[in-house]
């Protein structure tokens, strides 16, 4: 009787790898046909805890950080697209299309379109008040001479106008000047009879005056006695409705403020972002134009801010904190920063050959930028140019047939995972210890120590405040879940390789596991052979009592595994707290000479 | 990720090169203000320069006989020279001498409103009837603007209606195509961007102005639109910017429903349609005009009793006025919105119309009848008074009788 000897001591510490190949992989390895394990800070494969549910909140299918909290564009039957982005007090910006929410919420009955438009923040919620960016000069209105009535002016003069949003600052282009009037020692009379307020937030009238003289010459300056009117000051002034009556010599004027000629609303646009006091706005001008606000004055855009790009974008991610805004084209990316010079930022390249399919295929993670490309799938961006898929070599094969436009990244910072989606599963990424995590399938969770699988697909993303939230489509909301939180847990399966006899064939006759964790649940053990698909013996091993620790289980005695050429084990457990570790099972055995 | 040696020196750069450019462009500034100044202390001495005047009669002073010298008597001494009425309702205008205005000496003079108050120069409106004046050939040039100015008082201190507007246009009047001068029909650019589809659309938008205007914007159907929209496959609709803008309805027609997709505000003048399904409405809105015009409408016309107001306007003939079509007369027309309660109660006086702005002064034409060359007409005697444009001179003596001297108010 030939001694019993180990033959193979699996220690699934190393990552998932799902490659095909049936043999010749590492014993430290969770082969292809595991789930629910991801890799854990203190380099184990834990079992996965869940999601959890965030009642009362929805996402959408563009889900983004924006000011203190997140938000969405996008319902299921309307999916979103475009982006948003906070600015100057909290303001939040956004263009494109779909319904808009806040922290999950909606916000009245509001949707994004390509008009840019805004919303002031207030206390700690939006106002429900819309502003589109921008408005427009007003038709030129009326001035009129009073003479010898001893005023200030004396001689000919003409004035333009502008409108004001006094609550948001935005202020249009100055009309075209009025006509000239020829004053005496008198005073000038402005009538806005007829010409209306815009519904964009309009409360006051700008007015420029020219200096005596120049009235058909201009320039037209600011007076700084009188920078505005409000609509509501106007009146029937000597028979003339609406009026304002102005009394001012040249030395009132604000030489350093002429007459906006170049505060232009925005184009329409498929996506904006915020940078430092700018707002930019893409997608314009047929699709690949850019262009960004004067810097502090958010609702005007000059011609002389345009750029382009030489292909439209399909995502915009800001990233304030890092100073700069990331545009994902088709075939490319680049990074927007700031300069203050005209125009007051600076497209730069940073992969020219590798783009993205859609907004969710990409998200940051410190300083590396994790995305799923059309071309090669799964990569990230380690420097300017440069393009690192080796990380990925392991999964490389599982996601080849996934559809890129499908892909979901997001990152979770506590537990430094990198998540890869498509459809119902996950597919997590440590990329502290740098392995991978088996698939995490929506439909392996569970509940109460019962199966609860969650029937959906994940559609989008947002890291919140570090954590990772998804949003799933369930059929009538995009539901969503916090990854990695204690939900239910879910039903983990641990698959080894297929290790080959070291003999013609082989024995197995002990089992001798170390596990981790709670195991307070059941689990069954089973053992495979030469290629089977059937297990050729099972074990049913008992809860564990004694809560999270180190164990060594009572030897399992094989009598039906023999004969092996080659073996497998698997081991599947319905975790509910997602702290059950695999340390090692050592197989033992004696060669049988025999071969089948 | 981003190399950030590289990029910090380029960001200097380009700040430093806008801080120099900035500083640059208030050195000019200063500079110019300073040039300005010596041009200001000149200007407030100076009287305003007159502009020029191409309307024949301006002032209203003279009789068919006497300005085209008929030599007839009669009613041809009792009809004003040049100024037409007709019902705000006539199209293709006549200009015969039946359309010219009576003083209340004509035999045809049955309380005409408008007429012509002879013995002051006078024209006097009440009611919706137009007052028109033909102009020289092809006067107004597509992009040109014109000036238009008058007096105006009132004859008695009734009231005027509210909601009055004073409107001044200029007319074609070519047969088949008589109307005020417009530009194109305003018309919707459509494109297509990413990848076309097969589904038909038909979108159409409504401008509206702040002084109440509305523009009607429409395109043919489109056969192509993405059968699946996004913000990469979508359908951009663009229109003219019309000045004075405040809001633009966006509606769309698919499948036979018909949808208001949005209401811009921004004065945006394009809409990218993403998909939207919109707001269901019955049918599309519709818009009073297809074309920008060269008329003015003046909501704040209010000339007052006893006081002689100057009104002014700039009429800009749009940029796409096909010319080459106006082979009939074009004319100066004015008129009101609505009658006035008193019959001819609105008194107009020294009108002018030309390409540069100024003080008023008399047309060539005018000039040429007030000043004759015939000696033996000369009332002075033989010397000829000077010839003079400022507008502060006492009126010469006309064929017109004595007119009452005014303040401008």
């Amino acid at each position: 009787m030939p001694a019993r000897r180990p033959l193979v001591n699996l220690r699934p510490m190393a990552g998932f790898i799902a490659a095909l190949a049936a043999l010749g992989l590492s014993p430290e390895v969770m082969a292809r046909g595991s789930q629910c394990f991801i890799a854990t800070a203190d380099g184990r494969m834990r079992a996965w805890p869940g999601l959890g549910l965030q009642n009362t909140v929805q996402g959408g299918t563009i889900i983004m950080p924006a000011s203190d909290g997140y938000a969405s564009l996008g319902s299921v039957g309307s999916p979103g697209s475009g982006s948003l982005a906070a600015s100057i007090a909290n303001s939040l910006w956004y263009a494109g299309s779909g319904r808009l929410r806040f922290n999950g919420a909606t916000i009245a009955s509001l949707a994004a379109s390509s008009t840019l438009s805004f919303l002031l923040r207030s206390g700690a919620a939006y106002g429900t008040t819309a502003y589109q960016a921008g408005r427009v000069a007003p038709s030129v209105p009326t001035l009129t001479g009073r003479d010898n009535v001893g005023g200030k002016i004396n001689g000919e003069l003409s004035m333009r106008f502008t409108r004001i949003n006094s609550t948001t600052g935005g202020e249009s282009d100055a009309s075209e000047p009025t006509l000239p009037v020829t004053i005496i020692d008198g005073k000038a009379i402005a009538s806005f009879d007829g010409m209306a307020l815009d519904s964009n937030g309009q409360d006051k009238w700008g007015n420029y005056p020219s200096r005596i003289g120049f009235a058909d010459k201009g320039p037209h300056y600011g007076l700084a006695s009188v920078p505005e009117i409000a609509d509501s000051a106007l009146a029937t002034l000597y028979g003339i409705n609406r009026a304002y009556e102005f009394n001012f010599t040249d030395a009132q004027l604000d030489f350093e403020r002429e007459a906006p000629i170049d505060n232009d609303p925005p184009p329409a646009c498929t996506h904006v972002a915020a940078l430092e006091n700018i707002v930019i706005v893409f997608g314009c001008f047929g699709g690949t134009g850019v262009i960004s606000s004067k810097p502090n004055f958010l609702e005007a855009f000059p011609i002389a801010n345009l750029s382009f790009l030489p292909e439209a974008p399909v995502a915009v991610y800001p990233r304030p904190t890092q100073g700069f805004i990331l545009v994902a084209c088709r075939n490319s990316l680049y990074a927007v920063v700031y300069t203050g010079a005209t125009p007051p930022y600076s497209l730069q390249s940073i992969l020219p050959e590798t783009g993205i399919a859609a907004h969710h295929n990409l998200c940051f993670a410190e300083n590396e930028i994790y995305l799923f490309t059309e071309r090669r799938g799964i990569g990230r961006v380690v420097g300017a140019g440069e393009v690192d898929y080796s990380f990925a070599q392991e999964v490389a094969e599982y996601t080849s047939g996934w559809t890129a436009a499908n892909v979901v990244v997001g990152n979770d910072i506590p537990s430094q995972q990198v998540v890869y989606c498509h459809g119902s599963e996950i597919l997590p990424y440590n990329k502290q210890t740098k392995k991978w995590g088996t698939p995490l399938p929506l439909s392996a969770l569970r509940s109460g120590g019962a199966a609860a699988p969650l029937s959906g697909t994940i559609k989008a993303c947002v890291t919140y405040q570090g954590k990772l939230y998804l949003a799933v489509d369930n059929g009538s909301i995009y539901a969503l879940y916090r990854f990695n939180e204690g939900g239910g847990g879910s039903r983990a399966i641990y698959r080894s390789p297929w290790m080959p006899a070291d003999r013609a064939s082989e024995s197995i006759t002990r089992v001798k596991c170390a596990i981790d964790g709670s195991w307070n649940r059941a689990s069954t053990l089973n053992l495979y052979r030469n290629g089977d698909s059937s297990a050729v013996e099972t074990f049913a091993i008992g809860a564990q009592a004694g809560g999270n620790r180190m164990r060594h289980l009572e030897t399992l005695k094989p009598g039906d595994a023999k004969n092996c050429e080659s073996y497998a084990l698997e081991w599947i457990v319905d975790s509910d707290d997602g702290s059950e570790s695999i340390l090692s099972a050592l197989l033992e055995g004696v060669s049988s000479g025999v071969s089948l | 990720m981003i190399r950030s040696a590289d990029n910090g020196d380029d960001i200097r750069l380009r700040r430093e090169l806008s801080e120099m450019q900035g500083d640059l462009q208030k050195a000019t500034k200063r500079i110019q203000q300073l040039e300005d100044s010596a041009v200001e202390a000149a200007s407030q001495t100076a009287t305003p320069g007159a502009g020029d005047n191409v309307l024949r009669n301006g002032e209203a002073e003279f009789s068919d006989d006497a300005y085209n010298d008929l030599g007839l008597g009669g009613d041809a001494a009792e009809r004003i020279a040049f100024w037409s009425s007709h019902l705000s309702t006539d199209t293709l205008l006549a200009f015969t001498s039946s359309e010219l205005l009576k003083a209340s000496t004509h035999s045809a003079y049955a309380a005409d409103d408008p007429d012509w108050e002879k013995t002051t120069g006078r024209i006097r409106l009440g009611t919706t009837r137009t007052i028109s004046q033909q102009l020289p050939n092809r006067y107004a040039q597509q992009g040109s603007i014109l000036y238009f100015q008058f007096t105006a008082t009132l004859r008695t201190a009734t009231a005027l209606p509210a909601g009055l507007k004073f409107f001044a246009e200029i007319y074609d009047n070519t047969a088949g195509q008589e109307k005020i001068i417009s530009g194109a029909t305003l018309a919707l650019t459509i494109a297509v961007q990413g990848t076309p589809g097969a589904t038909t659309r038909q979108y159409r938008v409504i401008v509206t102005t702040d002084k109440g205007d509305t523009y009607q914007v429409d395109a043919a159907a489109i056969v192509n639109a993405p059968n699946s929209q996004s913000v990469v496959n979508y359908v951009r609709v663009s229109w003219t910017a019309i000045p004075g803008r405040v809001s633009a309805r966006v509606e769309k027609l698919q499948g036979g429903v018909y949808a208001l997709l949005t209401e811009i505000a921004s004065g945006t003048t394009e809409y990218n349609d993403y998909g939207d399904a919109g707001t269901v409405i019955g049918a599309f809105s519709t818009g009073t005009f297809t074309a920008i015009r060269a008329r003015i409408d003046d909501s704040s016309f209010a000339p007052a009793f006893g006081v002689i107001n100057r009104y002014a306007y700039a009429i800009k003939i749009p940029e796409d006025y096909n010319i080459s079509l106006t082979t009939g007369d074009q004319l100066l027309r004015i008129g009101l919105s609505a009658a006035l309660t008193d019959a001819r109660q609105l008194i107009l006086d020294r009108f002018q119309l030309g390409f540069t702005w100024g003080g008023f002064q008399r047309s060539a034409a005018d000039i040429a009848i007030v000043n004759p060359l015939s000696l033996t007409a000369n009332p002075y005697g033989g010397l000829l008074p000077p010839a003079t444009s400022d507008p502060y001179d006492a009126p010469d003596t006309g064929s017109g009788g004595p007119r009452r001297e005014y303040t401008i108010a």
